[in-house]
């Protein structure tokens, strides 16, 4: 097991044994840790933004009421994992059900109120915000020195380890961690308009 | 100093995305990041750009999801379980009784093994004691008053028959020039 599978995996059994033992709050950073990947996951079978976050709610609940049959024989990560799955494909299954159970003509469906739920894809503008932002990024990455951008993609794509990147890029660990910091500090002070304006609240 | 101190949670938020930070280190961030809705906003965003990198989709997390979560968790019941251990946990404590019970084997062992030891010098010593002893008294026999006929006959055929050699030659001397 790696020296990161060993952190993520002992933090998630303290917070697990923190919670079971009666501390409520210590559930909160466990969705703290999990809510961006859960959420992704979600998006994946649901692909309206707002929908999947709601989703991934569900899951966070049905998780926190299936903690005390949880003994520990997978690892949390696997476990939350398959709820979300589960919930996911559970909501599309009664979202499914509910309106083959309308009797629709054809022509009106361009007039329903839930057409865009139907078609479960974002509105235009949530869409070209989407990718201004993408856009943004690969072109920050683009204007870093090779060291960075070496660093930031190895870390990323390759989801190497800072020790390997540092043997790859003949470099000590420490320098790894501050390229791999300051690329995402750099991407994210040119992003911070386009965050802070963007109404991903909605 | 402000600046460098959130210069260093950065930084520390962008270890932790990376799984590099150790679990103190990791807990305590969360915990920062739970009270800071500064330190929050900052986490999310690195973490959007960490998908929107990898995936080329943008994910935005609402800055209440947590607390909606937590909310609704109100109503639900606080968990107040023995410690369960889990199957990691078992095997560690199988694997320390284990361990406990082989040494304790090894210990036992060597134990009677140097009591064996010990017996069969005491036994050797006990012969030669024995030994000693049996011969002191033959000596003590030796020395101690003899038949004085036997001891005449001994000296007389000229065998050795007490420590007392000096006696033993002027006897035989005169025995001779007595017959003669």
């Amino acid at each position: 097991m790696s020296n990161q599978t060993k952190f993520s995996e002992d933090l998630d059994e303290d917070l697990v044994r923190r919670v079971q033992q009666g501390d409520k709050s210590a559930f909160d950073l466990l969705v703290i840790k999990y809510q961006h990947k859960i959420i992704q996951l979600v998006n994946g079978y649901i692909k309206d933004c707002s929908e999947a976050q709601d989703v991934a709610q569900e899951v966070f609940i049905k998780a926190y009421r299936a903690l005390p049959e949880f003994r520990g024989e997978a690892a949390f990560f696997t476990w939350l994992y398959r709820i979300a799955i589960n919930t996911a494909k559970n909501h599309i299954t009664s979202k499914i059900r509910r309106f083959s159970s309308h009797h629709i003509d054809i022509q009106d469906a361009e007039h329903i109120e839930n057409a865009q739920q139907l078609k479960g894809f974002e509105t235009p503008e949530r869409h070209l915000l989407n990718q201004e932002i993408v856009d943004t990024i690969h072109a920050t990455i683009d204007s870093f020195s090779d060291e960075m951008r070496t660093a930031i993609l190895l870390r990323e794509f390759e989801g190497m380890s800072y020790e390997e990147i540092a043997v790859a890029m003949d470099c000590p660990v420490g320098t790894v961690r501050s390229r791999i910091f300051r690329a995402r500090d750099v991407i994210n002070n040119k992003l911070t308009p386009l965050l802070d304006n963007g109404d991903f609240d909605a | 100093m402000v600046i460098l101190m959130h210069e260093e949670l950065n930084q520390k938020i962008s270890q932790f995305i990376d799984n590099e930070l150790n679990q103190p280190e990791a807990l305590s961030l969360l915990i920062s990041i739970r009270s800071i809705p500064e330190l929050n906003r900052q986490y999310n965003n690195y973490q959007t750009i960490s998908q929107a990198l990898k995936t080329d989709a943008v994910i935005a997390v609402k800055q209440d999801f947590v607390a909606s979560i937590s909310k609704k968790l109100q109503h639900e019941p606080t968990y107040f379980l023995t410690q369960r251990y889990t199957v990691k946990n078992n095997f560690t404590h199988l694997a320390i009784a284990a361990s406990i019970i082989i040494v304790a084997i090894i210990i036992g062992y060597n134990m009677k093994v140097s009591k064996q030891e010990s017996y069969t010098t005491t036994d050797f010593q006990l012969t030669e004691n024995k030994k000693n002893d049996k011969a002191n008294q033959l000596a003590k026999a030796l020395e101690g008053p003899i038949n004085q006929k036997i001891n005449a006959y001994l000296q007389a055929h000229n065998i050795m028959s007490t420590k007392t050699e000096p006696l033993y030659q002027p006897y035989t001397r005169v025995s001779s020039y007595d017959q003669k």
